[in-house]
């Protein structure tokens, strides 16, 4: 026999491993049962997941965290000359203050101060500090977001009056988890309250902040690109203020750009001071420690905002509709090793499920590296998951509707350990004839028990 | 006419995109480090770029980290003068794709070792346990090697690693401890005698350190003395005398207990070896002929 004969011979014979259940009422119903069984246990109000140590590690895990984390994605990113960081350390206010009046004299387009004065200390230190953002007029500082009774309200503090532009510098995430979103904007007492980044796009583009705004969206994913850490990473230019001071740094180093003064500490790994966990995490999952500076965070959100390139994801429908197509086509092949080849069944179901999960999630990490789209792959792989339980939940529930109505199913041999028997037995046989065996089996008449 | 004009512009893009010429920022610097233009020498500031023209001066002690083409980050912490055209190697990015590095951690996943603590305790010890005060590196040398006299013939300069590092950086330096003679990354845990013996000379003292790529430089300097042939055939000749009546093969193997005690290490191998030939049913002879091998790492 010709080879090409050969291959496509066998070729189709593994496609109708799949396919040869594809059509049936069967598969149609018991995929819709685990569809059911989904959206139940979905329903359920309570967590059970309390005690369960996979699903608590996984509670923050998203598959795209993998494009970062070990596929390194945007590692060879350019740098955004048009941010600078400049560490504030632990400056104490008159410091900061004369920090501040030597980064203005570099005329930066904006200064972003990502730091929160609490209250009032030293009155002269406070006096040169409150000069300097009075005569900053391209400052803009940060407020703290309070929520109370589903109300945001902004705290007050005694430097209001001399920082006229201010944002909220909050993000969202769940305490101590990965900081994947933030609010470009909230309401405020009836007014639109912008985030800090919001405020410093408005000074320095006004072109994306007004696309910024005519999204309307509350909440944004934050599109991570540029890392800064104490190994190689350094996507962002950081100055120490001893070099801001010792004029080591040129001329035009700040001109035009926007500046954000917060606190970065490149000499110590372990300082996690105002250090959050991001997507760009190396170990995405399990026990980790915090890899992102705030300031670098908002660094991110300006850039993100800036380019205009935003994360765009896949409607929720969709992804319940590849979840169906998906696991459709997985629930024809389970039920052909299932009635057909049952001894093979559980290998050839881990082997899918194995295969399945890699796969999608490659899908999901190169779309989301080309195109910017996060696919929600979740439903998909939940459904992959569960149709194994629930073929046999669907057996014995279409078991009993066979005594007690005679429904016709593909499943009513099982019922009847002896025809069971002679089915199975029949296996190596039943390959060997016509493809309208699956009709005779199928048809056959139910046996009562 | 016109479409070979535009053939020809086309056809000769890409070479003129490799031409183009590489862009270098100093992104930070330490001590002092100064850049030349135009023959005129001028202190080198965060933010500075340096043109085709362009050299940099990294003085002793003394570090710049530069950014070129805005993507690949590097740092020039050895004192010398660098001019950009020295410096393209540096530009070369990573350009492996995100498919090739998700398909790689899977294929790393899918066969890496299964194990518990208890089962397997060496694989579980990659920690120090401890604070550390002073520098902590995630190297460690058999002390045996701490000091190495060298003669002749070859050993391996061997370390072994708390963490599963694949690459390290190895180090030769003179005997001040501070010029480096030899600077190489090696993705083995050892380096032969051999392979340094050409920046070696007779008679002079070396030191050498191995450090986890990327990782702070170790600072624990190990002592290797090149001892000239006239030296250590006196030494040799003062330990071979011994009044005690002895076989051929008890002088080798005490000859090679001396010399390991005094660190000729790759001249006790040779006295090891001739007493295991010389009596080769001693187990004494072989047991320590073979556990000299394994702690030295000699294959």
């Amino acid at each position: 026999m010709a080879l090409h004969h050969h291959i496509a011979r066998h070729t189709k014979k593994y496609v109708s491993h799949v396919t040869k259940y594809l059509y049936e009422r069967d598969t149609f119903f018991a995929t819709i049962a685990v569809f059911v069984f989904l959206i139940l246990l979905g329903m359920i109000p309570l967590n059970f997941y309390v005690l369960n140590p996979m699903k608590l590690a996984l509670k923050d895990f998203d598959f795209n965290d993998i494009a970062y984390a070990k596929a390194h994605k945007n590692e060879n990113i350019k740098i955004d000359r048009r941010i600078v960081i400049v560490n504030t350390g632990h400056l104490d206010r008159a410091e900061l203050g004369f920090l501040i009046e030597t980064v203005n004299a570099y005329k930066p387009k904006v200064i972003g101060l990502d730091i929160y004065f609490d209250g009032e200390r030293e009155p002269e230190k406070d006096s040169i500090l409150r000069e300097a953002f009075r005569k900053t007029k391209n400052l803009v500082g940060v407020s703290v977001a309070d929520t109370l009774d589903h109300r945001i309200t902004i705290r007050k503090n005694n430097f209001d009056d001399v920082i006229p532009k201010r944002g909220y510098a909050n993000l969202l995430g769940e305490d101590i988890g990965t900081i994947r979103y933030y609010a470009p904007f909230d309401e405020v007492d009836g007014k639109k309250y912008p985030q800090i980044t919001s405020a410093i796009v408005k000074e320095y583009d006004h072109v994306a902040y007004e696309k910024l705004e005519k999204r309307h969206k509350e909440v944004e994913s934050i599109n991570y690109t540029r890392a800064v850490n104490n190994e190689d990473k350094k996507k962002y230019q950081v100055i120490e203020p001893d070099v801001l001071n010792s004029d080591g740094i040129d001329s035009n180093m700040l001109k035009d750009k926007i500046v954000l003064l917060g606190y970065i500490n490149l000499e110590d790994e372990f300082d996690i001071e105002d250090k959050k966990f991001t997507p760009m995490n190396h170990k995405f999952y399990g026990k980790q420690h915090p890899d992102m500076f705030g300031i670098v965070v908002q660094a991110n959100i300006i850039s993100m905002v800036l380019d205009g390139n935003y994360i765009k994801k896949m409607p929720k429908w969709v992804a319940w509709l590849v979840a169906i197509v998906i696991g459709w086509i997985h629930m024809s092949l389970f039920i052909r090793y299932y009635l057909e080849s049952h001894i093979w069944f559980h290998l050839v179901a881990k082997l899918a499920q194995l295969f399945s999960v890699v796969f999608f999630a490659y899908v999901g990490i190169f779309v989301f590296d080309k195109f910017e789209v996060k696919l929600d792959m979740k439903y998909t792989l939940y459904v992959i998951a569960l149709a194994v339980d629930v073929i046999y939940f669907y057996e014995a529930f279409v078991g009993w509707l066979h005594r007690k109505y005679k429904y016709q199913t593909i499943f009513g041999h099982h019922h009847n350990p002896l025809e069971h028997a002679t089915h199975h037995t029949n296996d190596h046989l039943k390959h060997e004839t016509n493809d309208h065996h699956k009709h005779e089996t199928t048809t056959q008449e139910p046996t009562t028990h | 006419m016109k479409r070979v004009i535009y053939l020809f512009i086309i056809a000769s893009f890409p070479f003129v995109i490799s031409a183009q010429e590489n862009m270098f920022v100093v992104y930070s610097v330490k001590g002092t480090v100064t850049v030349v233009e135009n023959k005129v020498e001028t202190k080198a500031k965060v933010g500075t770029i340096l043109n085709a023209n362009s050299s940099i001066k990294v003085a002793a002690g003394s570090f710049a980290t530069l950014l070129c083409n805005e993507t690949k980050m590097f740092s020039l912490s050895k004192a010398g003068n660098y001019t950009t055209a020295n410096l393209a190697d540096s530009c070369k990015t990573n350009n492996s794709s995100v498919s090739a590095n998700y398909m790689k951690y899977i294929w790393s996943e899918l066969t890496k070792s299964k194990g518990t603590p208890e089962k397997n305790r060496k694989n579980y010890m990659a920690n120090v346990g401890a604070v550390g005060r002073g520098d902590i590196n995630n190297v460690w040398v058999d002390p045996r090697l701490d000091s190495v006299n060298y003669v002749s013939g070859t050993i391996p300069l061997s370390w072994k690693a708390y963490t599963e590092a694949e690459e390290f950086d190895f180090k030769l330096y003179d005997d001040s401890k501070t010029k480096v003679l030899l600077a190489k990354e090696v993705k083995k845990k050892h380096v032969d005698i051999s392979e340094l013996l050409k920046l070696l000379q007779p008679g002079k003292v070396y030191y050498w350190s191995a450090t986890v790529k990327g990782e702070p430089e170790n600072q624990d300097r190990k002592y290797l003395h090149y001892v000239t042939k006239d030296n250590y055939v006196s030494f040799f000749n003062s330990v071979k005398q011994h009044d005690a009546a002895e076989t051929e093969a008890e002088m080798n193997f005490r000859l090679g207990f001396v010399l390991e005690e005094n660190h000729y290490i790759a001249e006790a191998f040779n006295h090891y070896m001739k007493a295991t030939q010389l009596d080769p049913t001693n187990s004494l002879y072989r047991f320590t002929f073979m556990s000299f091998k394994k702690d030295f790492e000699i294959k």
